[in-house]
């Protein structure tokens, strides 16, 4: 029971609404595809279309049931009765989850050769309402990397690391390519270290070939810090609490509306990022090789307008 | 039927369906007396009515009351319309539900996915999309043109949704504050506690010259207003290619031979600006105006004490 008293209506109902139109339009299905199409087992298939074959208007006879249905050797057969000939309209939720996932594979390389996507999602835009854009912004190399792939090609690429402001020249198998939840997209090698696929600055066929993909999606979490990683605690200013939104940090408000950070620092070069935006007030606690960090840094881009 | 034990899926389904089938309202007594499950008792029956009409309405039913107390259902607000998708757009859009994971409990494809009569894919997704509670209501006021309410930085707002934009990850309403009475655009993880759907349908009209993606800057710096100022910023090579990406072709001045390039970038939010050019750390340098390369400087002079 939900706290109102009242618990909603219920998966089953809801699903009995969309299974009566189903059925009832296709006229026969076998019990397995009906089990399959709405992820039952068949034994909570043939309950739900028993259920499906009781209800209806009054006074329930057999022309006032929704779906005039019996099922025989393991079929289904089932004629439209006066109601639930159509299924209900997607709820907000639902609208939004199709119009979410369209949009954001409409900008993919590739992924609308033809614009039946496009159309499609002008049809159901026009039928449910709303307006949902998804910005994809396709990194240059995104359909270079994501062909090698597909066809387990191994690639030799120019890549830059922001951890530690270099670029390095190294052999890329590009086991998987995804866009995670952060909006950036990303290659893994077959050992799953993740790459940037916006830091690549150059890539090319070795001619060599690797075992082709995984079968995976985006993992969970592209935050991984490997051994070398180091906690940094920063004692920040309240203006810079954008951190804590932006970054997998560990926080504590202090009494002086200061917060205590405890960042998880890959490299030096990132560190230097968020101290200068965070400014002068910033305090860098331990370690106390890196409490000069942010002015050191400061003094190095100074440099360049000559101070 | 008294005695039968009827089940409250059975119950609610065969309330809807006469709802739904009815040409003229129907009155608590005719429909209590009709669908099996009641009690005998009127009172008792009254209660379990209120309360299963409740449980469809949660479900998104629209339930008419006519003046005299009698409910129907409108089959054309239940129904959901035949979008006449070709073949081609179905596999399309089967396609896009099963490439794309929306992460949360927020939105589910897979009922959608039903009532379309599309078949899903068993495909591992490419694309991880972020979501929060408030996209839900949002969709549902952007769905019936109604005004949306919700607390964003401690005050409370009342808008004119226009739509939903994701962009780095993160989900933006852009709306017409009614408060403010002007545009503004609102970074949903940053609004506290449940959006409220406004009661009127049809009372937004998204105006002709909405497009949601220029309404939200691309760039820290194009954040505020104004006409801004030009600035001229040199990236090196290690860089220049990234930086081009980001901002645009049509931002670069001059690519030189050692591989930096000069850009032209119209800045309308100097802090914005600041934190973007900072993040470059030392592979570029702002050449101009000088009241900009004084504000940077100073900043970094602060630091370097």
């Amino acid at each position: 029971m939900s706290p109102r008293g009242r618990p909603p209506a219920g998966a089953r109902l809801r699903r009995l609404l969309v299974m009566i139109p189903w059925i009832t339009s296709r006229g026969r299905a076998s019990l397995s595809e009906v089990a399959e199409r709405f992820g039952l087992t068949v034994d909570e298939a043939v309950r739900d279309l028993e259920l499906a074959s009781i209800v209806g208007v009054p006074p329930y006879g057999p022309e006032d049931l929704a779906a005039d249905l019996y099922i025989e050797r393991g079929v289904v057969h089932a004629r439209p009765g006066p109601v639930f000939r159509r299924p209900p309209r997607l709820s907000a939720g639902e609208a939004f989850a199709v119009l979410a996932a369209g949009e954001a594979l409409l900008d993919v390389p590739g992924a609308d050769a033809g614009g039946a996507l496009a159309t499609a999602l002008g049809k159901l835009e026009r039928a449910v309402g709303g307006r949902v854009v998804v910005d994809v912004d396709p990194p240059p190399f995104l359909d270079f990397v994501r062909d090698a792939a597909s066809d387990g090609r191994r690639l030799s690429v120019e890549y830059y690391s922001a951890y530690r402001d270099e670029t390095t020249t190294r052999v890329l198998d590009p086991a998987v390519v995804y866009r995670h939840r952060n909006g950036r997209w990303y290659v893994d090698d077959p050992e799953g270290k993740h790459f940037r696929v916006d830091r690549i600055l150059a890539a090319h066929d070795t001619g060599e070939r690797f075992e082709p993909a995984r079968d995976a999606g985006p993992p969970d979490s592209v935050y991984d810090p490997g051994p070398g990683a180091r906690q940094v605690e920063v004692l920040v200013p309240p203006s810079g609490r954008w951190v804590v939104e932006t970054y997998p940090v560990a926080h504590t408000d202090e009494d002086d509306g200061r917060l205590r950070v405890t960042f998880t620092v890959v490299g030096d070069r990132w560190l230097e990022r968020v101290l200068l935006r965070l400014g002068p007030e910033a305090e860098v606690v331990s370690p106390a090789d890196l409490r000069d960090a942010g002015r050191d840094a400061a003094r190095r881009v100074l440099a360049r307008y000559g101070r | 039927m008294t005695g039968v034990v009827v089940k409250r899926e059975e119950r609610l389904a065969d309330l809807l369906a006469l709802l739904l089938h009815t040409t003229r309202p129907l009155t608590v007594g005719e429909i209590v007396a009709s669908v099996a499950g009641y009690p005998p008792e009127f009172d008792s029956a009254r209660v379990q009515f209120e309360r299963d009409k409740a449980a469809l309405r949660d479900d998104g039913a629209v339930i008419e009351e006519s003046p005299d107390g009698g409910y129907r259902i409108d089959p054309s607000t239940y129904e959901l319309p035949d979008l006449g998708l070709t073949d081609d757009e179905a596999v399309a859009l089967n396609l896009a539900v099963s490439a794309v994971r929306i992460e949360g409990a927020a939105a589910d494809a897979t009922a959608a996915m039903w009532k379309l009569g599309l078949s899903g894919d068993a495909s591992p997704p490419l694309v991880a999309l972020a979501s929060t509670p408030a996209l839900v209501p949002l969709q549902r006021a952007l769905s019936v043109g109604a005004t949306a309410s919700f607390t964003y930085h401690g005050v409370d707002r009342i808008v004119e949704p226009y739509g939903l934009l994701l962009r780095e990850g993160w989900w933006y309403l852009v709306a017409f504050d009614r408060v403010r009475g002007a545009r503004r655009n609102f970074r949903l993880d940053r609004i506290d506690g449940d959006v409220v759907v406004g009661a009127t349908a049809g009372e937004v009209v998204v105006p002709e010259d909405v497009d949601l993606e220029a309404e939200l800057p691309d760039e820290a710096f194009e954040l505020g207003s104004g006409s801004g100022i030009e600035a001229r910023v040199r990236v090196d090579g290690v860089l220049a290619a990234r930086v081009v990406h980001e901002v645009g072709e049509q931002r670069v001045v001059e690519w030189f031979g050692d591989g930096s390039v000069e850009l032209a970038l119209i800045v309308t939010h100097e802090p914005g600006f600041l934190s973007w050019v900072l993040g470059l750390l030392d592979h570029a340098t702002v050449l101009s105006p000088p009241s900009l390369v004084a504000f940077v400087v100073e900043h970094l002079e602060a630091m370097a004490r």
